[in-house]
């Protein structure tokens, strides 16, 4: 049956279910969800603090589907992605991922994200909000198609020490060959999936791209093959923990987007929050890049920090 | 010339674009004693101020017609006439046609104005022109400036806001009033509270939206007049003036004068890319592959041809590229040239007065439902038009005892719904129409015709949208926000770009400001880095 004539219409249902919605809330012990993006997801599913050590100790899965997805493609699509971000993406190789902020005209940061580079001229960049107008505004004058892909693709972070072995065990053949930022393209019980090492928590870590047709099945098989691996399911309270841990920011929680905020003052550059690594003067124009160097020329007021408290 | 005599490696200032901005800018750069090159992509030199054969025998001033807007000082500054600037006719009066009855006659002086006919018009009429003449002359000086940056801190940019305020102050409580109250509206019903006569109404109406996309009723049209007459104000007692040999002579002379000062002048030249070099303009590539060094680029071509086009998209920030992007750049006036066989009467016309600007344009709903087509992508089914016949004062410009009719036509959509190449000669046959309510022997007359629209204007003179002003002359893109705010001092984003042409302050008509205020700005940059 075709799920989109089951389900009610779009103003009787202001959050939708993600392909794991049903097996998660089953798994859901505090019946605690929150909304991400238009979908419904979990919060915690049973304390924040187990779901934590399982990151740390374990292997956990998290559904990153409402992650919003564009597949930008075309012609340009690499000198528009290297207009678009701060980084040097240039150099990005097929198969690659990179991690990259873009900034408005003043050079505050509009949002951050992951590039994946799936062909010569094919990416994909998975972001925490929104972004299609800013996408399509900064296209004029290249070659580029930008289309939103959210519903097209299930997408699971799976995090945690032993994340590999289960993996392994799956039939991921040469998994652990998977450096750090590589794609790679596997099959398991039937299941084609494509598999980045990447993550939000600075452990080992995956994350599992696949369709939405097959989500079902890649949880339940994933939930057997790690059962002797303290597999378990976390919400983002757990993944929020560990991401602060390992000195990730988040857009709307450590920084106001650019285009969205409000009072003068409050939005923020790269350089302000300790990203200059991802900044580079040198690869060319970019946008913001005057108001940046014009920032560094005149010295920086402020400073995001990382505090270590042992 | 072609662009194989390009001369030396490296010049001081290339200007992309030989149109009468881009030549007023070599001018001024050349006079100080820059190495200048120019590059105009045609192979006549003058972009769209230029005369052009377009019958055999019969020649017509491509665009623009008439020469009202161009200050007897830069004239004179630049020494146009011992450049080969010669008059065909200066101060020529304005006579709106009125069919059965008398035209209306508006010359410059109160005693040069006959036909206003309803009562306690002329004294109405008298104060209008006293009003708008006192806020042109606020306004004036405005044209002759850098606009100043919002939120600026150079005490050259606050001391001119503060001489504009002090210009304000100075009109005295009831007019300063009064403009500030009319700032904002539409010409319409600033009109319909002046005066009873539909006729001087529409002639009046015309002047605001002349080359325009807009109508009298859109918002904003009282400022687009008032700008119009701030820049009429400076032409001294020349007013309607008619170059001898068209507007190309103006530009010739200019081109001359360019020259005498040590300008190289390339045409046939195409700029296909500005080159970039450290975040730097250093240069320009033309269509032939050679590419030519300067230290400044300057590009009177249209913003969106400047920045998207010949700069590029990736080395500007992409807000600024949206911005520009929004731009309104679609013209809606077209250029109707006919070729006669004899001087054709107008009913009701003095034989003397074939020589004035006519006008065609009854009423302001005349004029606004001419508009009204336009908006939804069809010519007007009864246009307005401004017509003159250059050859009644230029025996130059046609065979002996043959005529010159040159209309400026609005209005004629850039984008006509169902394309200009199937309904060009019906549009042409509903202008002879009108044309000949008016004089009615012009039909048998025409020899050859030639319309120009905006898609026409866009492909010969390379000019985004075919408008005669690059984009709108409308409240949100003057003065400081012309083009867009980041390029509105000529300089822009990308250190050693400038811009010059119709699309900045103080904006189109054949009026040179643009080319003289950005010269200024590239030399005092150049001074202090």
């Amino acid at each position: 049956m075709n799920e989109a004539h089951a389900l009610p219409p779009h103003f009787q249902q202001p959050l939708l279910p993600t392909p794991f919605h049903e097996r998660a809330r089953a798994l859901s012990q505090m019946d605690s969800f929150i909304p991400w993006a238009g979908y419904s997801t979990v919060d915690v599913f049973s304390t924040m603090e187990q779901e934590y050590f399982a990151i740390r100790n374990a292997t956990t899965l998290f559904d990153l589907t409402p992650m919003v997805k564009y597949r930008i493609a075309g012609p340009d699509a690499a000198r528009y992605l290297n207009r678009l971000v701060t980084r040097d993406v240039a150099r990005l190789k097929v198969n690659r991922v990179s991690y990259c902020v873009w900034c408005n005209d003043d050079g505050h940061i509009i949002d951050d994200g992951t590039l994946f580079r799936l062909g010569e001229h094919e990416y994909r960049l998975c972001t925490a909000e929104w972004q299609l107008d800013w996408l399509l505004g900064s296209a004029i004058g290249f070659d580029v198609q930008i289309e939103e892909v959210t519903a097209d693709i299930a997408a699971l972070a799976m995090q945690g020490p032993t994340s590999c072995a289960v993996l392994k065990s799956m039939g991921l053949a040469h998994i652990e060959r998977l450096r750090p930022f590589e794609i790679g393209f596997y099959a398991s019980a039937g299941i084609s999936l494509m598999v980045s090492r990447t993550g939000f928590t600075g452990d080992l870590g995956y994350e599992l791209w696949v369709d939405p047709a097959r989500a079902g099945a890649l949880w339940d098989a994933l939930r057997i093959a790690g059962r002797s691996r303290g597999i378990r399911p976390i919400g983002s309270r757990a993944l929020n923990l560990a991401r602060i841990e390992a000195g990730f920011l988040s857009p709307k929680v450590d920084f106001v987007s650019a285009e969205s905020s409000v009072r003068i003052g409050t939005d923020r550059s790269p350089l302000e929050l300790g990203l200059e690594w991802l900044v580079d003067f040198d690869k060319g124009h970019f946008t913001g890049r005057r108001a940046l160097l014009e920032q560094t020329r005149r010295g920086l007021k402020r400073l995001l920090v990382c505090l270590d408290i042992d | 010339m072609s662009h194989n005599s390009i001369g030396r490696d490296k010049y001081d200032a290339i200007i992309i674009g030989g149109g009468h901005n881009g030549l007023v800018c070599a001018n001024y750069l050349a006079k100080s004693g820059r190495s200048v090159l120019v590059l105009e992509a045609n192979q006549q030199l003058g972009g769209m101020a230029i005369t052009r054969e377009f019958a055999p025998g019969f020649r017509a001033s491509a665009a623009a017609h008439l020469l009202n807007q161009m200050p007897e000082r830069l004239v004179a500054e630049l020494d146009l006439e011992r450049h080969g600037l010669r008059w065909a006719a200066e101060g020529l009066p304005t006579v709106a046609l009125n069919g059965a009855s008398p035209p209306l006659v508006l010359g410059r002086g109160e005693n040069e104005r006959t036909g206003i006919d309803h009562p306690g018009e002329a004294q109405a009429f008298a104060e209008f022109n006293r009003r708008m003449e006192r806020f042109a002359s606020v306004l004036n000086p405005l044209l002759t400036q850098t606009p100043p940056r919002l939120g600026t801190e150079r005490w050259t940019d606050r001391l001119n806001l503060l001489k504009t305020g002090w210009r304000i102050r100075r009109l005295g409580r009831r007019d300063m009033r009064e403009l500030l109250r009319i700032g904002g509206m539409n010409v319409y019903d600033l009109l319909n509270e002046y005066f009873q006569s539909p006729l001087l109404q529409g002639a009046i109406g015309l002047d605001a939206v002349l080359g325009t996309n807009l109508g009298p009723r859109s918002p904003g049209t009282v400022m687009t007049l008032l700008y119009r007459l701030a820049t009429q104000f400076g032409t001294g007692l020349r007013g309607s003036a008619l170059p001898m040999g068209g507007l190309g002579a103006l530009t010739s002379s200019l081109g001359a004068a360019a020259r005498h000062s040590g300008a190289k002048i390339c045409t046939d030249a195409t700029v296909t890319r500005v080159l970039v070099r450290a975040d730097k303009a250093c240069g320009v590539r033309l269509a032939s592959g050679q590419e030519v060094a300067a230290t400044t680029v300057i590009s009177s071509a249209d913003p969106k041809a400047s920045f998207i086009a010949l700069v590029g998209a990736e080395h500007l920030d992409a807000g600024f590229v949206r911005q520009v992007s929004h731009l309104r750049t679609q013209g809606s006036a077209a250029k109707l040239h006919l070729a006669l066989s004899g001087l054709p009467a107008f009913t009701n016309l003095a034989s003397t007065a074939h020589g004035s600007r006519l006008l065609i344009c009854p009423s302001l709903d005349y004029l606004e439902r001419a508009y009204n087509h336009s908006k939804y992508g069809e010519f007007s089914q009864a246009a307005a038009l401004e017509i003159t016949l250059p050859s009644v004062h230029d025996a130059t410009l046609a065979p002996r005892g043959q005529h010159v009719l040159s209309a400026v036509v609005q209005y004629a959509p850039y984008r006509l719904a169902g394309g200009w190449a199937s309904q060009r000669g019906q549009f042409i046959e509903s202008l002879i129409d009108a044309i000949a309510q008016y004089a009615p022997a012009v039909r048998s007359m025409v020899l050859a015709s030639e319309l120009l629209t905006p898609e026409d204007i866009e492909r010969e003179f390379r000019v985004t949208g075919g408008h005669w002003h690059h984009e709108d002359l409308a409240l949100d893109q003057f003065y400081m926000v012309r083009p867009v705010p980041g390029a509105a001092q000529y300089s822009t984003p990308l250190p050693g770009f400038y811009l010059c042409g119709a699309g900045c302050h103080p904006g189109g008509g054949v009026m040179g400001l643009a080319g003289r205020n950005a010269a200024r700005q590239v030399l005092s940059e150049a001074a202090s880095p």
